[in-house]
This record gives structure tokens, sequence and C-alpha cells, in this order.
């Protein structure tokens, strides 16, 4: 089996090569990756937001900052990358690209076959070392709504680990899908991959 | 019938009791429109503006002092926004044109804004 078999080891080849263009220019004081430009930000920022707005407020901030940055990210490395349009493989780039970041682990637990339109299809995750419950639940809508084409939502759910457990589906369902039981289900009831990126 | 067609109905209801209201919403208190009738704006940005309102209008009265937030409203000289916390998981967002009837939308909010509690 080549590697491009398996869409896991074919999203963390397709980050690794990403990443490897990256570029610090101190003339500038420009950091970029593949050309496009981005900014090294410390995680004590999620705190001090949080602190005037309140954790409820936060996390809807957050998750609007997350979404864009997951629509933007998705679309930048698709095309710089020329990810094929194979929705798996475009899903599984998202994780990558978050821990590659330096975010934090992902873990999912559960995709139900589908295209996320008017299916009941559903993708579940874990952060379970999340750094906010918005940015975390945003990022997976914004990328999930760049790898379908279409208009997809994400909610964080009760668990009963550490972190956060993210359901997410098509806007349009999201509610009532991220309301069933089975989502909140003990995490040994899931068969769970753990990707993880490749050392660069 | 689903949880979201009964929240559905109560907003329909508003509409009806209401007939000045320009539109209604019920959003998750973490920003997701569940139902709405809305003649303008995308409702899923309307539900996070309703929620993050309610939402900033709580952690103000929190850190003064001033006990559990349960409505506010916010006033242009066009029209008024009327928010209501429907318990811990939901926000009723009223926007009315402005010289609107309060003291009606504020009867029947209240009301929905107990059977939105009950349904979440």
């Amino acid at each position: 089996m080549s590697t491009t078999d398996n869409p896991i080891t074919h999203a963390q080849e397709l980050v690794q090569n990403y990443n490897q263009q990256f570029v610090r220019d101190a003339e500038k004081a420009a950091v970029s990756i593949a050309g496009h430009p981005y900014m090294v930000l410390p995680p004590t920022i999620f705190k001090e937001v949080t602190d005037v707005t309140g954790e409820d407020v936060a996390d809807m901030l957050f998750y609007r900052m997350g979404y864009e940055l997951g629509v933007n990210e998705a679309e930048r490395i698709f095309s710089s990358m020329d990810v094929p349009r194979d929705l798996v493989l475009r899903i599984a780039v998202g994780p990558m690209h978050f821990m590659t970041a330096g975010l934090g682990p992902v873990n999912l637990l559960e995709l139900k076959p589908g295209d996320f339109g008017d299916d009941n299809t559903v993708l579940v995750a874990e952060h379970p070392e999340a750094q906010t419950r918005g940015l975390e639940v945003g990022f997976a809508a914004g990328w999930l709504s760049a790898s379908t084409e279409s208009s997809m939502a994400a909610r964080s759910v009760p668990h009963d680990g550490s972190g956060i457990r993210l359901v997410i589906a098509h806007q349009d369902k999201i509610f009532e899908l991220s309301e069933d039981p089975h989502y909140q289900q003990p995490r040994s009831s899931f068969e769970v991959a753990e990707p993880r990126p490749l050392n660069p | 019938m689903s949880k979201q067609a009964e929240l559905q109905s109560i907003i329909d209801n508003l509409r009806n009791a209401i007939p000045e209201l320009r539109g209604a919403i019920i959003a998750s208190s973490d920003g997701l429109a569940i139902a709405q009738s809305l003649s303008s704006g995308d409702p899923n940005r309307v539900a996070a503006m309703a929620a993050t309102a309610l939402g900033l209008g709580k952690r103000i009265t929190d850190t003064l002092g001033a006990g559990t937030l349960s409505e506010t409203t916010v006033s242009g000289n066009e029209g008024q926004i009327f928010l209501y916390s429907a318990g811990t998981k939901g926000v009723l967002a009223l926007i009315a044109k402005s010289g609107a009837n309060v003291g009606l939308i504020n009867l029947e909010a209240r009301d929905a804004a107990q059977s939105i509690t009950l349904l979440l």
C-alpha cells in the first residue's frame, strides 16, 4: 500500500511539506508559510479576552475567529499543496494542520459515511488539551465548510474525558444532531483514531 | 413534534401575537440559530450576535453584582431589539420598529422565554 492510500498518512505528508516552506524574514519582520503571511501569537491572549468578556462570550468570539481561520487555512493549503478533491483526505488534513500549528492534539471519534448535505453525516472529534472551547469548535466548522463546500457548524457536547468533544454537521442539522445522547457516550464506545503530525 | 418544530411554533405564535415585529429568533446560548422568522439579516449571524449581547450583559451584571440577567434591550433610532434569557441554554431575540408596544412585547416574550427554557 502506498502512503497515499491511507488518508491520515497522506495528510501527514501534505502538512509536513507545507510547513517545510516556513520562512522567517527578519528584514521585513514577517513570517510566512508557502508564501502566505502568518503571525505567531502567544496562547495567553485567550485568557486575557476571557477575563474581560466571560467564558460564554469568549467562546463565541473564538468560534468566529476559529471558523474564519479554518476556512482560510483550508483553502490556502488545498490550493498551495494541490490537495486532491477527496473528502476524507481534505478532512484529515485539518486536524493535522491544527496540531502542527501548536494548538494541541486532536482525536477523531466518528465519521458517519455521507456527504454532509441532506443526510445526517456527523464528524465527532476530541481536543483533549483544548486552549479554549470556541477556537477548536469554530476551526472544525470552518475547515469542514471548506472541505465539503457546504455550510457546516460545530458544537461542543458534554463527555467523560478531558478537554472538549465536538460534533460537526451541516448547519441546518447541527442543533438536532448534537442533542443526540449517543455523542455524549463514554470514549470507550467509539473507535478512536489518534493521528499525529510527522516530525519536520 | 420535534423540539425544533415546537420552538418554531413559539416563534410563529409570537409573530401572530405581535404584528409590529420585524423578526424573531431563538438561538442556543452558544450562538446557533434554532428557529427563526426574520425579514432581513443572516439568521446565523443574528443568532451569534444575540447570544453574544446577552452573554456580555450577563458578564456585566455578574461583575458589578447586579444579580442574574434576564433580559436586555438594544435601541436605535429606527428600531429596538429585545433579548430574553431562556434558561441557561437559550436566547430569544425580538426585533421591532421604533414605537412598538413594549408592554405587549414583554408580556408575550417573557411567557415564550419560559416555554423555550422548558423545551431546551
